[in-house]
């Protein structure tokens, strides 16, 4: 067995890192499909107002952080559908409330460094048991509806119009889609950390466009390169002894360095 | 007002699409004022008007993407509150949205996301289903592009696409949105030409909604004048001989464009 293997704690990071470096990159494909690609991130800044909120009431942070990211999801939705409204700005506004709010109360609550560092920067090595159920429930929750309703979501994702017109459920799609996005971000921040989770959602997706021809392949190749990127960033700060999170998300960034690299000689 | 098409063979069905004093208000600006009109099986139907002439809103009250502020719309008989049938209704957008498409996509997949409109979100297709969207492609000629990626595709071509991800529900009444606008002359005619079979072979009705007039006169069977109203709705002929056209757009001539064949219904061509 290989050294990395010999460990409790590289085996629960290898397991809970594979589990995040697949939930992300398949729900990032339909929200990059959506051009949605940042919503990742802002819901992490939101979430981290949960958290902080929490710290300072004595609350679950869990809890806190999910109401507030699954509330500024469906909120968001809502905003967007609104006819002629500029959703880009509002997403701007809740994301820079949120990590104010965020700020101030873990301030408030003298955690600042304590509590609140962690959920960003989170670590993939320090994984329990209890983290990996809750990893494993929600990638098997979301793997499911993507694919029950994966046809429809890339429908709506392609032509909300057209999609209307086909009598599909739209608004309740583009609703479970957002809430999904916000457990996963939740979820994943607990366990790796916002930076690593928003990163995840888009990182992949970006790395496996240039050589897909079709959605189909570009849902699967994110999700590969999702995994190798985390399989490839914990190897490497193993044995190199280097911060694990930002290993996998630099892992990710050079996958899509030599596939977008390849894409265009392809082309040529 | 009521189309002048032939009649379906199967005697008078209620007409696919009816509409009884249609308005719409879109703020404090009224779009449509009190719009009536019947859609029959197989009726090419023209659309024209001046920019802002409601002409856009009105393909998406029939499309029920638009809650008419008064008057009543059914469709196949049925009020459309009630209408659930929406694979009978095609409607192809007005701007390719699918150019600037995030991710790629290929054009079977782009085609099969019509098929939901028969199977619903979670339904997955049988082999009618994959019969009915392989078909759609055929139709509009692009077998062998069908799994290509959509952004390969010239501006003709993915417009094709977004026509052939309207067939593949098998709709009865088809909705086109300035769908020709940007598309070659050359492609433009196939797909009037198509239009016309497709009305003959499976009754299909097929409203355009288009700026340019000259070309639409000479494809279809009748034309709608909408100015907010509905000024005008009859055979393109008639329309030619009245002078309402010069009221409408101010002395600009309706049959003089040079575009497409002015000189009446084209043949097949040779392609050179």
């Amino acid at each position: 067995m290989p050294e990395i293997l010999q460990y409790d704690f590289m085996q629960r990071a290898l397991a809970g890192g594979t589990l995040i470096g697949l939930l992300c990159p398949l729900i990032g494909t339909f929200l990059v499909l959506r051009g949605y690609a940042l919503i990742g991130d802002g819901l992490g800044h939101v979430a981290f107002a949960g958290v902080g909120t929490a710290m300072l009431a004595g609350l679950y942070p869990p809890l806190l952080a999910g109401l507030f990211a699954v509330a500024a999801a469906l909120g968001l939705e809502r905003l967007r559908r609104r006819p002629g409204s500029r959703g880009e700005i509002g997403l701007a506004l809740v994301f820079y409330a949120g990590i104010a709010v965020a700020v101030i109360a873990a301030t408030l609550a003298r955690s600042f460094n304590a509590g609140l560092l962690g959920f960003l920067f989170g670590s993939v090595v320090t994984i329990g048991a209890a983290d990996l159920w809750a990893i494993g429930g929600l990638t098997l929750l979301v793997g499911g509806a993507v694919a029950l309703l994966g046809p429809a979501l890339f429908a709506v994702g392609i032509d909300e119009e057209a999609a209307r017109v086909a009598g599909l459920p739209v608004d309740r799609l583009n609703d479970l889609l957002a809430v999904s996005a916000a457990l996963t971000v939740v979820v994943g921040m607990q366990v790796v950390g916002v930076l690593l989770v928003a990163a995840l959602i888009v990182v992949p997706v970006a790395a496996a466009l240039p050589l897909a021809r079709s959605f189909r392949q570009a849902l699967l190749g994110a999700v590969a390169l999702g995994v190798l990127s985390v399989w490839v960033g914990l190897g490497a700060s193993f044995y190199l002894d280097l911060a694990p999170g930002a290993t996998i998300v630099l892992a990710a960034l050079a996958l899509y360095v030599l596939t977008s690299s390849a894409g265009r000689l392809l082309r040529r | 007002m009521s189309v002048t098409a032939p009649a379906a063979p199967t005697g008078r069905a209620a007409p696919l699409a009816r509409l009884r004093g249609v308005s719409f208000v879109y703020g404090a600006t009224p779009v449509l004022e009190d719009v009536s009109l019947d859609i029959e099986p197989r009726a090419l139907v023209g659309v024209i008007g001046p920019n802002g002439a409601g002409k856009s809103t009105l393909l998406k009250v029939i499309a029920g993407l638009l809650e008419p502020s008064s008057g009543t719309v059914e469709l196949f008989g049925t009020p459309i509150a009630r209408f659930r049938e929406w694979g009978r209704v095609g409607y192809v957008p007005q701007r390719p949205r699918l150019l600037g498409v995030n991710v790629p996509a290929s054009v079977d997949e782009v085609v099969s996301a019509g098929r939901l409109a028969r199977l619903g979100p979670v339904r997955r297709p049988g082999a009618a289903d994959r019969a009915a969207v392989l078909d759609a492609i055929e139709t509009v000629g692009l077998s062998d592009r069908r799994r290509r990626p959509i952004a390969e595709l010239s501006g003709g071509q993915q417009q094709r696409v977004l026509i052939a991800r309207a067939l593949a529900s098998e709709p009865q009444l088809l909705l086109l949105d300035e769908a020709l606008a940007g598309v070659d002359l050359d492609t433009q005619e196939d797909l009037y030409a198509l239009f016309r079979r497709l009305t003959r072979e499976r009754d299909l009705a097929v409203v355009f909604v288009s700026h340019d007039v000259g070309v639409l006169a000479t494809q279809v069977t009748t034309m709608a004048c909408l100015n907010r109203r509905l000024l005008y709705w009859g055979s393109p002929e008639a329309l030619r001989e009245g002078d309402l056209f010069e009221q409408l757009y101010g002395g600009a001539s309706l049959f003089t464009h040079t575009h497409l064949h002015a000189h009446g219904d084209p043949g097949p061509r040779p392609r050179g």
